[in-house]
């Protein structure tokens, strides 16, 4: 599965339950304003197509985890979501839902998950490196390993609201290329002693 | 007479010695001691006074950076770990690479400010190094489809063995090093 275009994704409101009264993450989808029926594509592999049905897929950094279809009816809906794994980022989860003709539905997705409260060292790491700068040049030093640079978004708590900030960042090659220029810089015979500089005892 | 002479500074000698190891003095007579000539007195080596967390923050494949996680190495403890602890192994390992990698850091910071980005100083010059190269594979290989880049850091977090991965109070840690951000998949982004 890649990722998906950003067309018409929206991101996922993240809600963490306090009372821990769901062991599995949840999604919670509204709005549809028709009747809607939920249920899982493994269980349902051939969604119904009929005009009435919106398809959804909730997606992981833009690669698609879970998808369904909201039939006609009911206008809320909620499924558990087992690909919804405890380490991923809620900042990461975005969700595209569309009519069978292809055209945006306005649904909001909601997803409920247990809680996972910050170890001493996140909140620390959080705090003292939150920062990204920006690199608009590769240092001289990692031009060799350099993989490429990316966008990337990264949403912040500015005051009582939240925002989103670009940064191009510098992305360095994969271990196996950087451990096969490690192999062949050993084995690379070692230059040869260069020659003593001859020199004269002044008398 | 010169068996007093000998035996005056053998005793010199044992009581700096001594002194040498108050853990306040150590440093001192350690800058002043350049021939190390007064030894460091440890029977054993010295016990580890900080646990080294292993913390990882990805870039996702539609421009996402996450926040800073901390990395379970060999899953998490469980009761009967005081007579069959399996996964003691794989944590002995990342304590040693993290270590070496902090003391590596420090030794090339060469005292100077740290630079807040991406990665830490010493980060660029040290990514072909064996234990740098370890850690990046194994994060690499515990990355999900969605991760297409990812960035790690290593934390001394001291009395956490005491108080507690999730004490509210502030813990006294240091961010030892911190790597550059790479790719998770080989030949993939850029």
């Amino acid at each position: 599965m890649g990722p998906q275009p950003a067309q018409a994704r929206q991101r996922v409101t993240v809600v963490e339950d306090e009372n821990a009264a769901l062991r599995k993450p949840r999604l919670l989808l509204r709005g549809s304003g028709k009747r809607a029926a939920l249920h899982s594509p493994d269980a349902h592999p051939a969604a119904p197509h009929s005009p009435d049905v919106v398809t959804w897929q909730l997606c992981y950094g833009g690669v698609p985890i879970a998808t369904g279809s909201l039939g006609s009816g009911e206008e809320v809906a909620f499924t558990d979501i087992d690909a919804i794994e405890p380490s991923m980022d809620s900042a990461g989860f975005s969700f595209v839902a569309r009519t069978a003709t292809g055209e945006a539905a306005a649904i909001e997705a909601i997803c409920v998950r247990p809680p996972r409260p910050p170890t001493r060292a996140e909140s620390t790491a959080r705090a003292k490196w939150a920062g990204l700068r920006d690199q608009q040049e590769t240092p001289a030093a990692g031009r060799q390993f350099l993989a490429g640079t990316r966008e990337v978004t990264r949403t912040v708590p500015a005051g009582s609201q939240t925002q989103t900030r670009s940064r191009c960042v510098c992305v360095y090659q994969h271990v196996a290329v950087l451990l096969a220029h490690r192999r062949r810089r050993v084995r690379e015979p070692a230059p040869p002693p260069r020659p003593a500089i001859q020199t004269e005892r002044v008398r | 007479m010169l068996s007093w002479i000998v035996g005056a500074l053998l005793a010199a000698w044992f009581l700096i010695t001594v002194v040498r190891n108050l853990p306040p003095l150590r440093a001192a007579f350690l800058r002043l001691d350049a021939g190390r000539l007064i030894p460091d007195w440890a029977l054993f080596a010295r016990p580890r006074t900080a646990d080294m967390v292993l913390l990882r923050r990805d870039l996702l494949h539609d421009g996402t950076l996450t926040s800073w996680q901390e990395v379970e190495v060999a899953g998490p403890r469980r009761w009967y770990n005081f007579i069959w602890n399996p996964d003691l192994g794989p944590r002995r390992g990342f304590l040693s690479l993290a270590s070496i990698i902090g003391l590596i850091a420090r030794r090339d910071q060469g005292g100077q400010p740290q630079a807040l980005g991406q990665g830490t100083r010493t980060a660029l010059p040290g990514m072909t190094g064996v234990h740098y190269l370890t850690v990046l594979h194994y994060l690499s290989l515990r990355s999900h489809a969605a991760v297409e880049a990812t960035q790690f850091m290593i934390m001394a977090v001291r009395n956490q063995s005491v108080t507690g991965r999730y004490a509210a109070d502030e813990p006294v840690s240091s961010i030892e090093f911190v790597s550059e951000m790479h790719l998770v998949r080989p030949g993939a982004g850029g």
